[in-house]
């Protein structure tokens, strides 16, 4: 029997221009996967995105990521760092809002790690899609989308969804 | 308490409207519905297949989501590519392309009269690290159209310590029919490992 998915859980916007991170807390285990779409405004163009889950900052965000730019066809990476990068070289600034989604795949299961698929661009920078995975089974309950070397811009706006 | 007079109460506006909705907002009803998920539970298992799906779902929904996290038991290499036929055809009517960066580089690959699907190196096996899954995102657009034939486009891909590609895949399979069935297993490992889950979602028009 399908049932009605996509429940939106929270949407937080920008209506100062202070804070470097963003913060979705508590969130509840009942669904299959999450997605994440927002467009991201930053007071200056400096540095990237980074994602952390559950407030932990071990060295164990492993990325892939495979994109272009307008002065490289192909862009490719692979890491492990401290925090996810999680746009890499895509890195928002103010005036052009930089849209993006991305999927957390099976976020409360505990037999596994926990996988994610982004999807970002920005027309100044590079088109990117990058799979990140934050090695630890725990379910994710907190996810901190962190801006590098600058704040959030107003008007940026990021929603969390429930599907499945 | 109780109301003693109707006119006092906020029953009572006297405002008029010229529509049913009487000045409230209009329900728009969900387009995006989860159909069915599977997860490989208690041993590995070889296919995962799922069917039915024009007789359920063709009537409702336009287009199909697809999110894979999977494992298989391939030795030796830390991934795989998985395969997928639609209505069990095993004939040469898949085509697919696809380019991927594994950050030593990048390139592209292709595969024209197939007897199946390719989603390259979708799945981590066994020289991943432990609990890695491959995951996929995957778009098939008019699933259920007997005008067209179908096609798949994906992103798909893992990440490792010291290895991890991220793979765009699109391709085809030519044939007209609504998909009445999906079916997944591993290209060149046996089975697909126990967590494994492919859910499917359905998009409303």
């Amino acid at each position: 029997m399908a049932s009605p998915s996509m429940i939106p859980l929270a949407t937080i916007t920008m209506d100062t221009n202070t804070q470097s991170s963003i913060v979705f807390d508590s969130i509840p285990s009942g669904y299959r996967h999450l997605v994440m779409r927002g467009n991201i405004l930053r007071t200056t163009t400096t540095s990237g995105i980074l994602v952390r889950y559950n407030d932990n900052a071990e060295n164990i965000y492993d990325l892939s990521a495979l994109g272009a730019n307008n002065s490289a066809s192909t862009l490719t990476v692979n890491e492990t760092a401290t925090t996810g990068q999680a746009f890499y070289w895509v890195q928002p600034g103010p005036t052009e809002p930089t849209p993006f989604e991305i999927t957390f795949l099976d976020y409360a299961q505990t037999d596994k790690n926990k996988t994610s698929i982004i999807r970002v661009g920005k027309q100044t920078n590079a088109v990117l899609g990058t799979i990140q995975v934050w090695r630890k089974t725990d379910a994710i309950t907190k996810i901190n989308i962190y801006s590098a070397g600058s704040a959030y811009d107003i008007g940026t706006t990021i929603s969390l969804y429930g599907i499945g | 308490m109780p109301i003693k007079s109707l006119s006092a109460s906020s029953l009572v506006n006297f405002q008029k409207y010229s529509s049913m909705l009487a000045g409230n907002t209009a329900y728009v009803p969900p387009a995006y519905y989860h159909l069915a998920t599977y997860t490989v539970t208690g041993s590995a298992e070889t296919v995962i297949e799922f069917t039915n799906l024009d007789t359920s779902f063709a009537s409702t929904y336009k287009h199909l989501q697809i999110f894979a996290v999977a494992r298989s038991d391939r030795s030796g290499a830390h991934n795989e590519p998985y395969i997928i036929r639609a209505n069990s055809d095993s004939g040469s009517n898949y085509s697919w392309h696809s380019a991927y960066g594994y950050g030593g580089g990048s390139g592209a690959g292709a595969g024209a009269n197939a007897s199946y699907l390719q989603i390259s190196d979708g799945i981590t096996s066994a020289s991943s690290a432990t609990g890695t899954f491959g995951a996929t995102l995957m778009d098939i657009p008019n699933a259920f159209s007997t005008n067209t034939y179908k096609t798949f486009q994906t992103l798909n891909g893992y990440a490792s310590p010291g290895y991890g590609i991220t793979i765009f895949n699109t391709g085809n399979w030519r044939n007209t029919s609504a998909i009445s069935s999906l079916s997944f297993e591993p290209l060149i490992g046996t089975n697909f490992l126990v967590g494994s889950t492919i859910s499917i979602f359905g998009l409303k028009v």
